[in-house]
Order: C-alpha cells, then structure tokens, then sequence
C-alpha cells in the first residue's frame, strides 16, 4: 500500500518508460501497466488519493486506446501525462475537471531531448485522474475522439479499448459486477466467449480464426465456416493512423512486412535491414507509420506468423496510414478478413521505379478502401448492422455550385452526378439567369439526389451569391465546387474522410493539376499535400457546416472569396486540412485562343507537363468531358 | 553567309517503309528480339572487314566467319583491301560468299574502306567486323535479328581483348564451330572494353543512356540497316581515326536507337590502338571530334566564340513577306545569344534574286536584297530557298518566327533544360498569338529524325503538325515556357537596332555557378585518377606476392600468376583516366 502522498505510475506501450519516468524526476511508489483492460482498482490506487498519477504512454495511439480503463486509476492532486513519441499535431492544457476544485498549475510542454510531450495539471485537492488524461488526449488535435457513432460503448473485460480509441464515454466493464449500469451504456461489446451481463444490449466481436483452425478444418464448407469478416479485426484508429505526412516525392527503397524469425510479431525489413518491430498482436503506432515514410512501397509476405487476425491488423493499418502496401495473391484466410475491396487496391498494379504519380494514386486507392472497411466509424457500423440500436446517417455533404453560364451548368452538374459514397445535397446557385434555362432543366433532370436551384441577380457580388447558397444547404458540411473543372468520383468522399481523419474545420485539395486549353495541355505543379496548410484550391473548397456559420459564412466581396473565408476561420482557430490533389483539375481557357500573360504563372514550375488532357488515373475522367484536341491551324 | 537548301541530311530523311514501334529517347526496353534458337534470318547481312596488312589474323576471322549458325545464304562478306602489300588474298577457309574488294587509289585508311564495302556490299544490314577478331558462331545473328524490329538500330557486339595465341584457322574454325570459341583463349586473362561497359552497366545496357547513347559507337563490332548508314551520310573517308564515333554520331542524329548484345560475342586479337596509346590518341582525336561533334558540349566549352563545321543549334527564321528591319532584328537576336555556337538559316526566295537592271529603290525585292547584302559577310547565316525538315547533322533546330527577339539567354535556358529533361521539343508560347499559329520551337533533331521515319513508315508523305509532335511526345518529351520568362519578346517595328548585350551575357552568379561546376569536373577526375593509380598500385602489390608465394610453394598454376601479373601490369600501364569517350 503506498503512501497517500505516493506517486502512482501507469503505463502503455512499448518504451523505456522507466527512464522517461527518471529524467523527469519522478519516482512511482507503484507502477502497473493498463495493457491488461480491466475496470478493477488499481490496488492500493484508488483510497487514500496518490498525490500524483503518471499516465506514461509510448505514443498517442497507446494513449487512445487505454482510455476506458483509466477509471481504476483513481484521484490525484497531481496528474501528468507523457507521451513519448510525439504524437498530434498540437499541445493544449486541460482545463478544470471538477468545477468543485480550482486548478492551481497547468502546463504543457515538449520533452528535453526526444519527440514527445507531457502535460501536467494541478488542482487544489484531489480529482479524479482520467477525466485529466481524457482531456490530454483531446488536447491532441487529433481526432475523431467519439469513435463509435456517438454510443456510450462499455467494453466488456477483456475486451481492449482499441474498439473505441480516444471516446471519452467508453468504460471497461467487468462481468462480475453485476448488471449493466444502463444510462451510462448504451450498447456492450462482449467478446466472442464471453457471457453478457444483463442491462444493455450486446454486440459480440466474432472469434478470428487461429492458425490450428484454419489448418484443422478441412477445406470447403467447414474451412468457410472458420472465417470471419473483417468484424473480428479491431478498427483502425483513423484519428492517429491516417495519411497525415505521407510524403509524395523523395522516397527511396522498397520495405518488406514478414514475420519475425522468432515469431514475436512482425518485422519491416529493407535488404536485410531491420526498420522497424511490430508487435504478434498487431497493433501499429503513429510512430511506426512515421519510421516508414521514407520508403518507396512495402512488400507484403503474409508469413505465418503471429495470428491471421494481427496480419490483417498490420496491414489495414498501414494502408490506412497510406503506406503503399504491394501484395501479390493474398492468402486464402486473408481474403475474408481484409473485404474485397482492401483485396482489390492491394493486388492492384505495381508502378513503374521512380513513378512518384503511380505511387501516390495506389496509396490513395489504398487508404481510401481501408478507412472504408476498417474506420471506427465503419467497423461500428458494421458490428451494429442488423441490431435494434439506432444508427445515425452518415454525413451527409451539401454542394454549392455556383454560375454564371448557362452553357456550363450540364457538365458541372455531372461532376456532382458522379461522386461516390457520401449522401450529396446540390444547391445549385444561377447566378445571373433563370432555372427555367432548358441547359438547368436538362442539367437537373432525373437528379439521384435532392437538389435545390437559387437564382440571384447578376450585378450581385460573389461572396454574397455563395451565401445565398449555403443558406439553403442542409448537409453536415458544405462543398464548393466550381462549373469548370473536373472532379474525380472520389472527390467529395475523400474530402469528408479527411476532414473526420484530420480533426480540421475545412479540408480540400491544391490545384496541383490545371489543364491549359490553349496549349491543350496539362501541367502538374507539386504542391505539398496531406499536411495543414493556410489555403486550399478554391474550387475543392469543403467545411463544416457550423464553423462556416460561425466565421459568418463567405464575405461579400467579388474577388478572392474563399481566401477570405479560410483566414477568418484560422483566425477563429480552426485548422485547413490539404489532402491529396488527384481527383481535381483546374481549368484554365484564354479568350479567342491566343495566349495571355495571365496563363504564364502555369508554366513557371519545374513540375510535370503532359501534351493533352492527361489527368491522374484517380479523376477517371468522363469521355464525354474529356477537352476535344483543337483543330490546330498548319503553322 | 552560305547558299544553298541542300545538305548531306536530305537522304536522312528519305526513310525505308519498314519501320517499327516508337523507342522512347534510347529505351528499347519495348522491342523483344526473337529467341535465337528460333529465330531464321530474312534479311541479308553484308559483313564489312577492313584489313590492311593483316593476312594472319584476316584468316582466323573468316574461319570464324564461316562458323556462323547466320543462314550462308543471307551472309555475304566484303573484305577491303585498304591497300597492303603484298596484296591481301582470301583463305580458304571462308564463308561461301566473301568477296575481295580493293579501296580503290588515293583513298586510304579504316574509314574510306568501310564505305568502299559498304558501298560493295548487297546486304540490307551491314555489319562491321575488323579483320583482327574471332566471332562466336552465334555472333552475326545475335545481332542480325534486331533488325526485324525495326529500321533504325544500330546494335553494338560485345569483345574481349587477349593476347594472341599462334592458331591455325582450321582449329579456330572447328572450336567455333563446335560452340567452343569461349575456349579459344583464356577469358580469366582477357580484358573488357572497359570505359564502353562502364557506360553499358550504368545505364542498364544503354537503356536510361538517353540521347548521348551514340557515344559507345566505336565500330566494330556493329550492326545497321544499310540504308540508314546511307541516309546519314555513310562513313567520313577524311577521317584516319575516330571515324567509327563520328559515323555513331550522325546515326543518333538520324534517329538511331543503339542496342548492345551481350549474346554477340567475340575475341579482339590485341589491344584496341587506344588502350594503347591512349594519351596520344585522345589529343590526335580530339580536334577532329570536336568540329563534328557538338555534344557532348564539355568539348567545346572550354573554346568560346569558335565557329565549327557542325553547329550545336541551327535557327531557322521564315522570312516570308516580313521586311528587311523585321527580319534583321529576328535574325540578329539569334545571332547575339549568349551560346553563340550556332548558324542562322534563313528560309526566303533568294534564288530568285538576280542581277538583272532594276530601279535600286523601287525594288520589289527591295527588302530581299538587303538581308543579303547584310548577312554577305557573316559565315553564320545561310540563306537557303526551303526549309530543311531537321537540323541534321546539328543536333538542334531552333524555329524563331520572325518578328520575334529572343534574349541573349534564351537558347542557353531551353537547351539546358532540354539536355536536363531529354526532351525532343522545347515550345514558347508567344503572348497574344494563338499557339497554333505560331510557337517558338526547339526541336532535338535525332527525336526529330526518329519521329519522321515512323510517320514515313505510316505512309504520313506531309505529317499534320499534330501527328509530328504526338510522336515527339512519345520519343522524348515534350515542354512549354512562356516566351516573357525565357526572354522572347517581340520585335517592336521602328526598333532597328535591338538591345545590345554582351557577347557572352552570363551573370556573375552563372559563371559562378560554371566556376563550381568546372572544379567539381576536376576533382572527380582527379579522384578517377587516384582510384586507378590505388587500383594498379595494389594489383601489382598482389602480383608481387603472388609471385613470392610461388617462389616459396611451387605446386601453383604458374599460368594463373603470369595472368595476374599480365593484368597489374597492364592497370599500371592504363592508369589513366579514359573519360573523354574517344
């Protein structure tokens, strides 16, 4: 039993914990490890209250996934929380936990000599010490932080908090208390040989199949039986494990994944060279995402070693970080698993050494079909599929479209007609004529979406015009497109992924690829992605509805109107996420075909250049878009 | 000021209708050639030998020769006397169609008689082999087969160089024969052609060579449609040595794509004159190289402001109706530019200019006659009738409308991002004229050649401009500027004389940057340099205690040791850097 003023140290995580622990001067009366989820009381932990609680994590994804047993940690005057590899993308101190106890020191600050953080709060008298971590977590920036559809999830022991990394509301259960506390659960996660208390609906995570199973049953029917679908794979934390710093160019060498020799985990090699140690039970950190960026491509092996289901783990994962993952077949057990559509991006065609753009778009697909398949929010869907509980509608998207020409209106509606996997809204904005145009009625006919058309005078300045828009808008967020340019049918989905993923108020692309149509050709400008960054392309514009409400919506000027709105909302603190620039093309025309000063900006970068309409193989661009080649004139 | 539309490049561009896939810049990577055990020859094969005092080693080349698994019926071989006394004779041991052809009087040297043999020869590929070499059996259609693929390859044979051995014919011929020539002599002791397969390993067999892959040209043993080595010129008989690189250069200008074979092997009796003499060579060599070879460019920097047979870039400005001020002030900008290696081709109806009485200033032809009488004295301009469809044997063509300036550094600026990029045509976009109308072009001339042998082969007699840069794309790239940022502007009418600029315009910051450049060149030799030395120093460190070894433990190969001590010595003999590719 330690001493009340005693120093409690919890950890997670695979570090030197004990050395992070001794730089910092403290020296835990008890330190236990919250690998293990439990609900039960830290012995010794909980009464009289440690004057100080440690939570020392080995990375942010450590530090999400254990909040639902951090309750057994108890109360402390003094809560300091580490994470030693840095993690977020951001570092604030949280506020009061118990408005009943004044705070009497905060701070937060980078750790001398390594990448990590800690933030340390004092209060006046002893506070519970999870609601303090929870609040350091939030503090990341890195999001989503409600992972399971907005449900109060209580995880049955020993089911692992990586079902629900970083939700605040999550708790560890443990059968042997008794009933389900019911108003603070909503739904129970029990796993596949466990027995449900009673109190609150069930969910149980089915059995992934061992190695003994898928080698015992015989092939065939009973072999089908043994395997399970990607519900028996833990999901992916997208808040920690997403594209976020995926590099485009630069990279060197292609990795390896194979199973460790002593059958320990997972091994990423390159020649020979061991870069990096998974753990046997699948779990990747942010920081293992972050040792890899530097390669070209990762070879998958699928050894036998660890469990089907760590592999699996492992590699949906990684793909969902974007780390292109190469795969030749995937093994018969694998197949179930990862779902067709991982299978599918996997195995797809290798690029070409050096084919940065190749790279890229099989990283894109990749992620894309990953986070669809293994997300939180898509694992929960699934488990909740066929269940009584409600399950709120996805996000629906609201697209603003705005125009003056009428002869435009056909083919930018059809740029909104072919966007795939997300509820869309168009709010189709006339800007100087009327929706009784046969180009709007043809536009609009046979629609597969609601749809709203605004008219507003032609002397009326843009901002305003965008406004009228958004005012009619209904979705969760708000797209701005423009009617000239191409978008690929992934543009909005991979939008609203990465603004979930990415924890910003706006996302968008750059305009990496423009195409000239007087020089019929198409230029790509490298502009750096997947990071935040100030600006976006207007024309992949897309933000949160309410944070658009709460800058005022678009200002009421003619020029540089989505500028404006993206410095008011970063005043205002919130972030601009700029994600992959592949499913957007920027056109640019000149008046009478002759070539003008304003298009020379477009010819000033190193980057590349095609001859023709020559988008990236994400935009799978329309032939009937496609820029007719122009009769060229003999010279 | 020079005269005259017709240059030796008008054959180059009368292609044969046979031609094949597009080859992107030197990556033949695309073109399979078939297996050679199933593969039976079409095509006939000329093989060339120039000799000249050499009847013993002339004996065991034919032997190999008629050792060929090359159908007999489609080999034909033309030994050229280029003048021995005695007089060459054929051996008996032959392959059954060779023929003796003597160089006829007053022309001499390998050169001339490789095209006195070429020009003998019936063969549709012709083959060069010297007459001190020993071909494997498969040798002839290793090489031979390529040309099924396509009309503008020139592969290139691999050889070893050994010391030679006293053999007769009939033992050369039964071990080649017999597929075993690699037993001939002893492969440990012989060595590579090491500066050509240095090249070759690093650039996967020529494959990312790019447009400089010409450079491992050096004659034998090679392979080319006859009538592509006719369309490009044929050999220069004027030339003693390096005529085999000079012939590899207008090759590559006339499109050739340059395929080595590693299945075509061979022995080379002694050492190649240069692994000899290596010093003495390269500075016989180098001027004639440098006047007909303008790239690379490393030859010519270090003498600025030179005038040369062969220009690195020709301008061609279409005078058209422009007046006389128009076209001076267009053409004098290209003569200005800061890379003044170059010739200025003004395209106009000048032949139609004559001496008949006409009133001076009432002239319809008024404005003509003045670009001639200014351009009279300058050796750089050339007034021609028609247009040349390429640049030939220039390895640049630069198309300035005329009524435009360009800058001092303009060409410099595109070429060197051309040469970066490899690319087969440079576009500016000139403000306000639509770009189909007119563009400024710099176009490569060997992509240029290349392009207009496969729209030829398509049948395409007057190529859509379209279709011409289509192909372009695909041989080498393709990339646009704004005319403003690389310094084209337009001529402004009453702005007779234009801005002057300095001859050689660099800035302060470029010459720097050339400084930099040059001395990293020179640390990088210098470093070869010591490399070899340390090289030799060590080998001959090894041979030595070899040697003691032996003297110690008799019971090793002799033979070993003496090949090892061969090879030290021979480092230590070519511990010089060989770098300038000659």
């Amino acid at each position: 039993m330690p001493p009340a003023s005693g120093t409690v140290c919890a950890t997670v995580g695979s570090a030197d914990h004990a050395a992070a622990l001794g730089a910092l001067g403290l020296r835990p009366g008890l330190l236990l490890s919250l690998e293990e989820p439990t609900a039960a009381p830290a012995p010794g932990a909980d009464v009289p209250a440690a004057a100080t609680v440690v939570v020392s994590a080995a990375t942010l994804a450590d530090l999400r996934r254990v909040l639902p047993a951090l309750d057994r940690l108890g109360s402390a005057t003094r809560v300091v929380v580490l994470v030693l590899d840095q993690g977020g993308d951001r570092l604030a101190v949280p506020g009061q936990v118990d408005p009943r106890v004044a705070v009497v020191g905060a701070s937060a600050a980078p750790l001398a000599g390594s990448a990590g953080w800690r933030v340390e709060v004092r209060h006046a008298g002893p506070v519970p010490a999870a609601p303090v971590v929870r609040a350091a977590v939030r503090g990341t920036g890195a999001r989503p932080w409600r992972s399971a559809l907005g449900l109060r999830v209580g995880l049955l022991a020993p089911v692992p908090g990586d079902w629900v990394p970083a939700d605040p509301l999550a708790r560890t259960v443990e059968a042997a208390a008794g009933p389900v506390d019911r108003p603070n659960v909503d739904v129970l996660l029990v796993p596949a040989d466990g027995a449900a208390p009673p109190g609150a609906p069930a969910v149980t995570v089915p059995a992934a199949p061992t190695w003994r199973e898928l080698a015992t049953a015989p092939s065939g029917r009973l072999r089908s039986a043994v395997l399970t679908d990607e519900r028996a794979v833990p999901p992916v934390d997208d808040g920690v494990l997403n594209p976020i710093g995926f590099r485009a160019a630069g990279c060197a060498g292609t990795g390896e994944l194979a199973g460790a020799c002593d059958g320990s985990g997972w091994v990423v090699r390159q020649e020979g060279r061991e870069l990096r140690r998974l753990p046997a039970d699948g779990r990747v950190t942010d920081a293992d995402v972050r040792s890899l960026r530097g390669l070209d491509a990762v070879d998958v092996r699928w050894d036998r070693s660890a469990g089907p289901a760590s592999a699996v783990r492992v590699v949906v994962q990684l793909a969902a970080a974007g780390v292109p993952l190469l795969s030749g077949p995937v093994p018969s057990w694998a197949v179930r698993l990862l779902g067709p559509a991982v299978v599918a991006a996997l195995t797809a065609t290798r690029w070409a050494a050096q084919d940065e753009l190749g790279r890229e778009e099989h990283s894109v697909r990749l992620r894309r079909a990953a986070l669809a398949g293994h997300s939180c929010e898509a694992r929960w869907r699934q488990l909740l599929a066929g269940s009584a509980l409600p399950v709120p509608p996805p996000r629906q998207v609201s697209v603003v479209l705005a125009t003056r020409r009428p002869d435009m209106v056909g083919f930018a509606v059809d740029q909104v007609r072919r966007q795939r996997g997300v509820p869309v809204q168009l709010v189709l904005v006339l800007h100087g004529f009327s929706a009784t145009s046969p180009q709007v009625v043809d536009a609009l006919r046979e629609l597969p979406f609601p749809h709203e058309v605004v008219e507003r005078p032609a002397q009326e300045v843009f901002g305003a015009v965008l406004n009228a828009g958004v005012r009619r808008c209904d979705g969760d967020a708000v797209a701005k497109m423009d009617d000239d340019d191409w978008y690929g049918p992934h543009h909005l989905a991979d939008l609203a992924a990465a603004q979930r993923w990415s924890g910003s108020e706006a996302t968008g692309s750059a305009a990496d690829y423009v195409y000239l149509e007087p020089l019929d050709l198409t230029v790509r400008r490298a502009f750096p992605s997947e990071i935040y960054a100030p600006y976006v392309a207007g024309g992949t514009l897309f933000v949160d509805r309410q944070a658009l409400a709460a800058v005022g919506g678009f200002r009421s000027v003619p020029q540089n109107v989505d500028g404006n709105m993206l410095r008011d909302l970063h005043a205002a603190g919130g972030r601009v996420y700029r994600t992959h620039a592949l499913g957007f093309v920027l056109r640019r025309t000149a008046h009478g075909h002759t070539w003008s000063a304003d298009l020379t900006y477009f010819l000033r970068g190193r980057g590349p250049q095609w001859r023709g309409f020559r988008p990236s193989r994400e935009l799978d661009a329309d032939v009937r878009h496609v820029p007719a080649r122009r009769a060229r004139a003999a010279s | 000021m020079t005269t005259g539309s017709a240059r030796r490049d008008d054959a180059a561009l009368s292609p044969s209708p046979a031609s094949g896939p597009v080859v992107r810049g030197n990556d033949y990577g695309g073109l399979t050639p078939e297996p050679l055990d199933t593969w039976t020859a079409t095509r006939s094969v000329s093989v060339v030998v120039p000799a000249y005092e050499c009847q013993e080693t002339l004996d065991l080349t034919l032997a190999s020769l008629a050792a060929q698994t090359h159908s007999p019926t489609l080999l034909e071989v033309v030994v050229v006397d280029d003048g021995s006394r005695p007089p060459l004779v054929l051996p008996e041991l032959r392959p059954e169609h060779t023929r003796l052809v003597r160089s006829p009087d007053g022309g001499w040297g390998p050169g001339h008689a490789r095209h006195v043999g070429a020009l003998a020869a019936d063969g549709e590929v012709l083959h060069w082999l010297d007459s001190d070499m020993v071909v494997f059996a498969e040798h002839v259609a290793a090489q031979a087969r390529w040309h099924d693929l396509t009309d503008h390859l020139v592969t290139l044979g691999y050889k070893r160089f050994v010391e030679p051995v006293p053999m007769t014919p009939r033992h050369v011929y039964d071990a080649v024969a017999g597929g075993r020539a690699d037993t001939l002599y002893d492969l440990e002791a012989s060595t590579r052609h090491e500066w050509i397969e240095k090249i070759m390993d690093d650039t996967e067999g020529l494959r990312l060579a790019g447009p400089e892959a010409f450079r491992v040209h050096v004659g034998a043993t090679a392979t080319v449609r006859r009538d592509l080595y006719l369309a490009c010129g044929g050999m220069d008989p004027s030339m003693k040595l390096a005529e085999d690189s000079e012939l590899g250069y207008r090759l590559g200008q006339a499109g050739a794509v340059f395929v080595p074979e590693p299945a075509a092997r061979s022995w080379h009796l002694g050492l190649s004159t240069i692994m000899r003499t290596v010093g003495v060579v390269a500075r016989h060599n180098r001027p004639y190289i440098t006047d007909r070879m303008p790239v690379p460019r490393f030859r010519r920097r270090v003498e600025p402001g030179r005038l040369w047979t062969v220009p690195f870039v020709d301008v061609q400005v279409v005078a058209g109706q422009a007046d006389y001020e128009t076209v001076k002030a267009t053409v004098d900008s290209a003569l200005q530019s800061s890379a003044p290696d170059l010739t200025v081709s003004v395209v106009g109806e000048w032949s139609r200019l004559d001496d008949a009485r006409r009133s001076p200033l009432r002239d319809p032809d008024l404005d003509r006659r003045l670009v001639v009488a200014n351009y009279a004295g300058d050796p750089r301009v050339r007034l021609v009738d028609e247009p040349s469809p390429t640049a030939f044997p220039a390895p640049f063509r630069l198309h300035l409308p005329v009524g435009w300036v360009m800058g001092a550094g303009t060409l410099e600026h595109l070429v060197k991002d051309a040469e970066e990029r490899r690319l087969a045509l440079s576009l500016a976009a000139l403000p306000g004229v639509d770009p189909a109308s007119a563009v400024l072009r710099l176009e490569r001339t060997a992509s240029v050649s290349r392009a207009l042998r496969l729209l030829a082969a398509r049948g395409t007699a007057s190529p859509d401009p379209d279709e011409l840069d289509d192909l372009l794309d695909r041989v080498g790239g393709q990339r646009w500027y704004d005319a403003a940022d690389v310094g084209v502007s337009a001529h402004v009418a009453g702005d007779v004389e234009p801005v002057p600029v300095p001859a050689v315009p660099t800035t302060a910051a470029e010459w720097r940057k050339e400084a930099l450049a040059a001395r990293a060149e020179a640390r990088r030799w210098k470093a070869d340099a010591k490399r070899w030395k340390d090289e030799a120093r060590s080998e001959s460190r090894r041979a030595k205690q070899l040697a003691q070894q032996v003297q110690v433990r008799s019971s090793l190969p002799r033979r070993g040791v003496r090949a090892l001590v061969r090879r030290a010595r021979r480092l230590t003999g070519a511990a010089v850097p060989r770098r300038a590719g000659t």
